[in-house]
């Protein structure tokens, strides 16, 4: 069943993105905008689009009881949510299938079953996934408490069950610290996610985060597309992305990428999901958590495999088996290597607050083994209410050492202006030692970078007076594209 | 690389050697942000929701002391003294939302 029309559940890059694939295929494109994203990019690619009046994401892209009559309106019969918003929430899924409209990604049931962290833990032991040796822990009891953390061995890590955003966490490195860290832990569980459950595992130091990229059929056939390195994090949030992982042996890969198998053929997913595991120096791993939809960092994955993972989701979600989507799976192999930068409005050097703004100027570089995926540019605002990600810059080369120094070079060679964004920092990243080595773990940018500073430099300063006479104003150079709702053509997306 | 300049209001953006600065328009004020001599005020720099206030009027903090904890885009930002001082009010409450500029506390001179 081919779809006809289907909604862009989303907006921004990723938004853009899908629009680009389903017109490939033919399908037509129904956008969604609240007000701030009037004339976005992803509002004129779509070929129809619905206003969704106010800014706040309850208001616009999570507000289901708007977007779902306006969709049927339009005659859309596909939906495709994308990442964040509504695409991990079993109940939009749910509610899209009822009203007939296919939901371009896992079942409810498979998001509602893998995202509630005990009933995940339990499912990895039926299905042999390794996992951190963990139980559940009740503050009120404490003996029992005592014995499960004794048993698991310090250093041990309280979770909320149902959380998430290192809420209700608390890492315990010695046993009187165990009751109060348990009782707090509880308390910030109950008020942030109403469910005071905690459970205990083990803590494994320094690891590495290494995900795996799945996709399933209707019909019980799932595949895997290798691994992605994804351990240059700030604040829990992951800052540069590579495939595949360099200092990770084959072994290791094929026993992640197997256990990764094990679980989604265990569940009967569909559609594409992302399993990830933590990994110890000595390559033992652990999972960690189900992502049950597209990842940002997908463009990795879709450049060292040579495939295009949203046209294979829609596809799936249209009936189409992997064996006829993916007949030489079996001879595929990644090639080269690919890193991908996230471009934040941000500022690294005060805790990475966001710094919205009007985008005065906005240049990307025309190079050799570079993909842009933005839904900005010259004249956009990065406002507060959403995700501060200006762009995503994926570069591909033969080998690791070329791709670092490609994506070095394209960082040199973008401009931004109008606001503070991470630009200088990922330059710095990329020429830590390492990096460069391919060392890397969780909290090495915690670390490495802690007190990161950028100031101008002296040279820059002693001619800020002629830069200042000779610099344009943003109503020269952008010959007022600031002021207008659709600004200077397309370029180089 | 030749640099790239742009001025907007009172910044002037420049690409220099390939790294990007936002520098202040007016030169003392960018020298002065260059030597770490930074605003001594400390003002919300985005609307943002105060999550806890660590400090009251009258009490003395020290530079680097905890001040208020806020959140924007469901992150939370902990802000510090930028300065040895007394604070004469507290300009904000807990779960107050906030515009951009606004002062969290106001100083005894």
């Amino acid at each position: 069943m081919k779809f006809r029309r289907v909604l862009i559940l989303n907006r921004g890059e990723i938004a853009c993105r899908l629009i680009q694939a389903c017109q490939e295929l033919g399908l037509e494109t129904v956008a969604i905008y609240s007000d701030v994203d009037k004339g976005a990019r992803h509002i004129e690619l779509a070929d129809d689009s619905i206003h969704l009046p106010g800014s706040s994401p309850k208001e616009t892209y999570l507000n289901l009881n708007a977007i779902l009559p306006a969709a049927k309106k339009k005659g859309c019969d596909a939906v495709h949510p994308g990442y964040g918003f509504l695409s991990e929430r079993a109940q939009a899924a749910e509610a899209f299938t009822e009203a007939g409209l296919c939901w371009i990604g896992p079942s409810a049931k498979s998001i509602r079953m893998l995202g509630d962290k005990l009933e995940a833990k339990r499912l990895l032991d039926k299905y042999g996934v390794p996992t951190t040796p963990w139980g559940e822990a009740d503050p009120k009891n404490g003996g029992a408490l005592s014995a499960l953390a004794e048993k698991i061995g310090y250093p041990v890590l309280l979770k909320a069950a149902s959380g998430g955003g290192g809420k209700g966490m608390r890492l315990v490195k010695t046993a009187k610290e165990l009751h109060e860290a348990a009782e707090s832990a509880a308390r910030e569980a109950q008020s942030s996610f109403g469910d005071a459950t905690l459970l205990l595992e083990k803590f494994v130091e320094q690891p590495r985060h290494i995900e795996i990229q799945i996709l399933g059929d209707n019909y019980g056939n799932v595949i895997h597309f290798g691994e992605r390195e994804c351990s240059l994090q700030r604040r829990h949030q992951k800052v540069l992305e590579e495939a595949p992982a360099p200092n990770l042996s084959q072994k290791a890969k094929d026993a992640i990428a197997q256990s990764a198998l094990q679980l989604a053929q265990g569940v009967g997913y569909s559609n594409a999901g992302t399993v990830e595991f933590l990994v110890d120096k000595d390559e033992n791993f652990y999972f960690l958590e189900v992502n049950s939809r597209l990842q940002v960092e997908h463009s990795v994955t879709e450049s060292v495999w040579g495939v295009d993972l949203v046209h294979a989701q829609i596809r799936i979600a249209q009936g189409e088996k992997i064996s006829a989507l993916f007949p030489d799976r079996a001879e595929r192999k990644p090639r080269g290597h690919s890193i991908q930068a996230r471009i934040y409005a941000e500022d690294a050097s005060a805790g990475f607050s966001p710094c919205p703004g009007t985008l005065a100027l906005v240049e990307w570089p025309q190079a050799v083994g570079l993909r842009v995926d933005t839904g900005v540019r010259t004249g956009s605002t990065i406002g507060l209410d959403y995700d501060a990600m200006i762009a995503k810059l994926t570069v591909s080369a033969e080998t690791r050492e070329r791709a670092l120094d490609r994506l070095l070079w394209c960082l040199r060679h973008t401009v931004i202006f109008g606001t503070v964004t991470n630009i200088n920092y990922l330059q710095d990243v990329l020429t830590l030692p390492e990096v460069k080595s391919g060392r890397m773990h969780v909290k090495l940018l915690e670390t490495a970078l802690a007190s990161w500073k950028d100031s101008p430099p002296e040279e820059l300063l002693a001619q800020h007076s002629t830069l200042l006479a000779g610099a344009g104003s943003m109503a020269r150079s952008a010959s007022g594209s600031a002021k207008q709702a659709n600004p200077s053509p397309w370029e180089r997306g | 690389m030749s640099p790239k300049a742009q001025r907007t209001k009172d910044k002037l953006w420049v690409q220099w050697q390939g790294r990007l600065y936002g520098l202040a328009a007016d030169l003392r004020k960018a020298k002065a942000a260059a030597r770490g001599e930074e605003t001594q005020e400390l003002v919300a720099p985005f609307s943002c929701k105060v999550l806890k206030i660590h400090v009251q009027a009258g009490q003395t903090i020290k530079k680097g002391d905890p001040v208020v904890v806020v959140e924007a885009m469901k992150m939370e930002y902990a802000y510090t003294s930028p300065k040895d001082g007394t604070i004469a009010q507290v300009l904000a409450c807990e779960g107050e939302i906030l515009q951009g500029g606004h002062p969290f506390v106001a100083w005894k001179d």
